[in-house]
């Protein structure tokens, strides 16, 4: 039986791996020692799983750049947070304008809308996957226009908008902006006091190095959907009402606890090696993404290589399919990626890429020139 | 049961967050401060509220205040140290 092949995980826009020993251990400690119920009672374990939500908050808003950190609600996860800011705002007859590279988390919540009488205008992107502020300008100004919808970076292509243009053109129309943050929390530096968004969306597990199943959601004080979920928050028990004080308005149930305690030691971890952790991205991006396009036969999608992008390379080759691709990377090479859409249908149409897919290299902490030089190899081995 | 039997003011908050912020920058201006089950007194704010000496409670307000928070709250209890 032959030994199974090391391990290379090219998969981080998916999700994270390996997580920080930190993050590790917050979870088991939000376990054991900090096991009560947060804002339920006030003995020791209660009040110590309340304090480490308060610290993951202080964490995250600190690496985030949020001003009032009550404006930083925990969520289920990015696709959570975005449905709460569009299900809770929009209502029918209101207009949204929105990128035409955005993922399902956020097409197929303006789908659902759509059906109850949104009026859903998507902007057109260019072949390396951007969204040019004029047209923003352009389709913003046609209508009265609720709220604009823009990805922060492309999962596919690694493409990062132009959000603060975006964001000064939706607010000289009276529109809102909300941003989906998931490939861009963690890999690019975010100061949302200056981003000029009014919700952004993150995902705990991609690029802030958290467990899967917990996010955070900024919401901006000139925002106040209404909550998707209403229940116990700890307070106000004689009310029927939902709070009104964010948090908690929006934090309806137990929170979970073991998850927000990963994220705050992911935060905190981006906030100590953030800068370091960047740079190696971006260079072994770099490394990666010239090595592939070097290859015979092999074309790589998104922007050219020394322009500013995510840490996401993407590929499709003229002969060799992309799950067949992804499949035999993994299967001979223990290289970790991922064939085919990558829940973005809008974006591969908008590059051309809909009917074949792609093979997607994320990158993230923890990998090296020496594993994107043997993912380089590998695929030219794959596609010889 | 043990302890000496004094006066305290306890502040309510509308959320969990708020008083833990409160308990924290209380915390940092050396205040005496606990973290205790809400007195049915304040009804039923947030399910904990920060209770300090009752003579520190202007000083505890103005730390509060600095730090950008204001009780939803107030009582005074007779309570064990």
């Amino acid at each position: 039986m032959s030994e199974e092949p090391q391990v290379r995980y090219f998969d981080h826009a998916a999700t994270s791996w390996p997580k920080p020993p930190e993050v590790m251990e917050a979870v088991a400690r939000a376990l054991t020692e900090a096991g009560g119920n947060p804002g339920r009672g006030a003995h020791r374990l209660a009040l110590s799983a309340a304090r480490t939500i308060a610290a993951a908050r202080g964490s995250l808003a600190r690496l985030l750049g949020v001003p009032d950190e009550r404006d930083l609600i925990f969520t289920a996860g990015c696709t959570h947070g975005l449905n709460l800011v569009l299900k809770g705002t929009l209502v029918p007859g209101d207009r949204v304008v929105v990128s035409s590279v955005e993922h399902n988390a956020v097409v197929r919540p303006l789908a659902a809308l759509a059906r109850v009488g949104v009026e859903v205008v998507r902007v057109p992107a260019d072949a390396e996957g951007r969204v040019e502020a004029d047209e923003f300008e352009r389709l913003v100004a046609l209508a009265p226009t609720r709220m604009v919808v823009c990805q922060h970076a492309s999962n596919v292509t690694g493409t990062i908008q132009a959000i603060g243009d975006v964001a000064d053109i939706a607010h000289a129309h009276g529109a809102t902006l909300v941003v989906d943050g998931a490939q861009a929390a963690g890999h690019i530096p975010v100061d949302l006091a200056a981003l000029g968004a009014d919700a952004y969306a993150v995902p705990g597990h991609k690029g802030l190095l958290g467990p899967q199943g917990v996010g955070a959601l900024y919401l901006s004080p000139v925002l106040e959907p209404a909550e998707l979920m209403q229940g116990g928050s700890g307070g106000r028990s004689e009310d029927e009402r939902q709070p009104t004080a964010r948090p908690d308005r929006y934090e309806a149930g137990t929170c979970n606890t073991p998850g927000i305690a990963g994220l705050g030691a992911g935060a905190e971890f981006l906030l100590a090696h953030g800068e370091e952790i960047r740079a190696t991205e971006r260079a072994l991006t770099r490394r990666l993404h010239e090595g592939l396009a070097a290859l015979p036969g092999v074309r790589v999608i998104g922007p050219p290589p020394a322009a500013p992008r995510a840490p996401v390379v993407s590929i499709v080759h003229e002969r060799v399919a992309p799950d067949e691709l992804a499949f035999a990377l993994d299967r001979r090479y223990g290289i970790a990626v991922r064939g085919g859409l990558h829940c973005s249908p809008w974006t591969h149409e908008a590059i051309g890429t809909l009917d074949t897919g792609a093979v997607r290299f994320g990158l993230g902490w923890g990998l090296t020139e020496d594993d994107v030089d043997a993912a380089i190899a590998a695929v030219a081995e794959v596609c010889r | 049961m043990s302890g000496t039997q004094a006066r305290f003011a306890v502040f309510g908050f509308d959320s969990t967050h708020d008083a833990l912020k409160a308990e924290s920058l209380l915390l940092s201006a050396a205040e005496e401060v606990a973290l205790i089950p809400t007195p049915r007194v304040l009804g039923t704010l947030c399910g904990f509220a920060v209770r300090v000496p009752a003579e520190r409670q202007d000083a505890a307000l103005d730390v509060m205040a600095d730090g950008g928070l204001i009780p939803t709250g107030y009582a005074e209890i007779d309570d064990r140290t």
